[in-house]
């Protein structure tokens, strides 16, 4: 009885309130000027493609508008967001099924200013930073995941560990898995030569 | 040879990591916020409104249905045909009791407590068994 009067209560409830309220345009809006960078990041790391990892993060709060009554309840909103933004990119990742084509070199050149880069990161060629993208994607998932979310300097081991689920010693075994059989993958493939 | 494959890994991972988002998306998503949700809003309004409507028509359904129904079913005494004009109300005290008519019997039948008879009398037979000391009056002769 209960749980058929939750569903009513359910379909009864909008999804948005009747009014969107200044407060709440301001609300998101200081999430979006203060994390969506780093969800940018996140959403980037998978995508590879500047458009598609800003529309993810458009995306994500877009899901954060609609469920922007749980705000007050959420402890670490910083780790939610990134949460939301990872699951809106592994589904459009699923939905693509295979690796898109348009990765975007050009991107690259914008990923740091260039007074922030080090002189050795130029010597990377777009080519090889392409190579090592194609053999991080043929690493098992969980792996994968992990070590791509590492990447992201804001996200520590526990923050990292809340996104995917799992423990932190997990998500450390993982990243050190990930290293390791793209070592072996980097030197099978003679990448270095 | 494998340091050097840390360090070409490291790169990569940077470079992905540090990836910086093109000028004005903070403004994009906000646009974008803000007409989803005003869109959402009218689309909420529309669903509530045909939710509304199919609950209304539903309820007019079913009580159309009930009275239907419960006029289809509703027994018919024979021989009692109430005027229009003669129903006082609702209530039962104030309610007029019309006594059904009494039902005609068919001309085949015969009532029960009708015995065939002769002449008014009860005729038994001479060859009856009788109990001894039982005194039964003699048959009439039968009259032409």
């Amino acid at each position: 009885m209960s749980s058929y009067s939750g569903q009513i209560a359910g379909w009864m409830t909008p999804a948005f309130s009747p009014a969107m309220t200044v407060d709440s345009i301001e609300t998101i809006a200081a999430l979006v000027a203060e994390y969506s960078a780093t969800l940018y990041r996140v959403a980037y790391s998978v995508m590879r493609n500047s458009a598609e990892a800003e529309d993810a993060v458009q995306e994500a709060f877009l899901r954060v508008l609609k469920h922007r009554g749980k705000l007050g309840e959420i402890r670490d909103l910083r780790v939610w967001l990134v949460r939301i933004t990872w699951n809106v990119v592994l589904d459009r990742k699923r939905r693509v099924k295979t690796r898109p084509e348009n990765d975007d070199i050009a991107d690259f050149a914008r990923v740091l200013p260039s007074s922030d880069r080090r002189a050795d990161e130029d010597l990377i060629s777009s080519q090889e930073h392409a190579r090592i993208l194609a053999l991080i994607d043929r690493l098992p998932a969980k792996e994968r995941q992990a070590l791509l979310l590492s990447a992201v300097e804001e996200l520590s081991t526990a923050e990292i560990a809340v996104a995917l689920r799992t423990t932190e010693s997990s998500v450390r075994s993982r990243i050190f898995r990930a290293r390791r059989e793209l070592s072996a993958l980097l030197e099978r493939e003679g990448v270095s030569q | 040879m494998k340091e050097n494959f840390e360090e070409q890994i490291d790169r990569t991972l940077r470079r992905i990591g540090s990836a910086n988002p093109v000028e004005g998306m903070e403004e994009r998503i906000l646009r974008r916020v803000v007409r989803e949700g005003g869109k959402a809003q009218r689309l909420f309004s529309l669903t509530r409104l045909a939710f509304g409507m199919s609950v209304a028509m539903a309820g007019v359904v079913i009580v159309a249905g009930s009275v239907s129904h419960s006029r289809h079913i509703l027994p018919v005494a024979p021989g009692l045909h109430l005027p229009a004009a003669v129903q006082p109300g609702v209530g039962a005290a104030s309610a007029a009791h019309v006594a059904p008519q009494p039902v005609t019997s068919l001309p085949q039948d015969r009532p029960r407590s009708v015995r065939k008879m002769v002449n008014g009398r009860a005729v038994i037979s001479s060859h009856a068994r009788k109990p001894s000391g039982v005194a039964v009056p003699k048959a009439l002769p039968q009259q032409p």
